[in-house]
């Protein structure tokens, strides 16, 4: 026969194994949650990203002359200076810009943890703008030409895709020439 | 001692560690719920901040505007924080824990002069192209 000793050992230490079960578990579930709160963002900055790229390029350098876009209208000159000029455009669209006396305050977004790509189409598909499909550059160096080139998706390889769509007026300082258009964005999360 | 008696022990430890859990457990649903709460009237305060904050940033000319801040977040006092640039942070937390219940990224912040105290009218203003914040 047992003794009684040894019996309420064996109780109360399988007693005390259920407690410390129940304990880690309920431990486990407050820090998850506190990480799970860490790494919450908003998303609703991205309703800004015309608004951001419009006034961003304000505060570029004016010798550059690349500010395209204002009150939805598209300078087709402008427009091609951008894109000789500006290979990587997230700054632009994201982030802040600053030229010799002044800078842009952005939209509180990281540009660095977005990737963007910036193209126009009409009724006839996409308008090249100085031999390319598209403007910009992805995390891994390919340009975002390349991807509308072959028809791929260029958030392929990203957490997730927006793609945003403004009509504008293309200024072709020619008012016979000058039509509406479709500005797009798509902005890549990393 | 019979084997029933052995039962009956572990019945009761058993039962009291059960009932242990359970109220640790409604304890950390009720905390999580009224913590939920919290954040959720945090993140729409921190949200009213930040578009004013943003319409200031692509404001054309001078802008001002103010918000509302609290002296309570469901019965807890909050404390308010703005980290200007480089950090361009905005921090809602608990005054007493210090628990973050909101936070959100800015547009770069020129200057900020805040009270300790809460219950203050938060003041966004942009002039001759600086964003700062203050109170009134």
């Amino acid at each position: 026969m047992n003794k009684k000793g040894q019996l309420i050992t064996f109780d109360f230490s399988t007693s005390i194994i259920l407690l410390i079960m129940f304990t880690i578990i309920i431990v486990s579930v407050i820090i998850f949650s506190q990480k799970l709160d860490e790494t919450k963002y908003y998303e609703f900055e991205l309703e800004y990203v015309f608004d951001n790229f419009e006034n961003n390029l304000k505060y570029a350098d004016p010798i550059n002359n690349i500010a395209f876009i204002s009150n939805y209208r598209i300078d087709e000159d402008k427009l091609k200076n951008f894109a000789n000029q500006v290979t990587d455009i997230d700054s632009y669209v994201l982030g802040t810009i600053s030229n010799s006396t002044d800078s842009s305050h952005g939209i509180g977004l990281d540009e660095n943890a977005y990737d963007t790509c910036l193209y126009f189409r009409d009724e006839n598909g996409f308008i090249e703008i100085e031999g390319k499909k598209a403007l910009g550059e992805l995390k891994n160096g390919d340009t975002c030409h390349m991807y509308f080139d072959s028809g791929d998706n260029p958030c392929e390889n990203y957490k997730q895709a927006t793609s945003f769509i403004k009509p504008v007026l293309l200024d072709k300082h020619n008012v016979a020439e000058n039509k509406i258009i479709q500005m797009n964005l798509v902005v890549c999360k990393i | 001692m019979k084997k029933g008696q052995v039962s009956f022990e572990y019945s009761i430890l058993f039962a009291f560690v059960f009932l242990l859990f359970l109220v640790l457990a409604s304890a950390f649903y009720y905390g999580v719920k009224k913590t939920d709460s919290s954040e959720y009237i945090a993140d729409n305060l921190a949200k009213e901040i930040k578009i004013k904050i943003i319409t200031a940033s692509l404001s054309e000319s001078d802008y001002e505007s103010e918000v509302k801040i609290p002296e309570f977040i469901d019965g807890k006092e909050i404390k308010l924080e703005v980290h200007t640039s480089p950090d361009n942070i905005l921090y809602i937390k608990q005054k007493d824990s210090g628990l973050t219940l909101s936070r959100a990224f800015l547009p770069i912040i020129d200057t900020q002069v805040l009270p300790d105290e809460n219950n203050f009218n938060l003041v966004i203003k942009k002039s001759n192209n600086k964003i700062d914040i203050s109170s009134s």
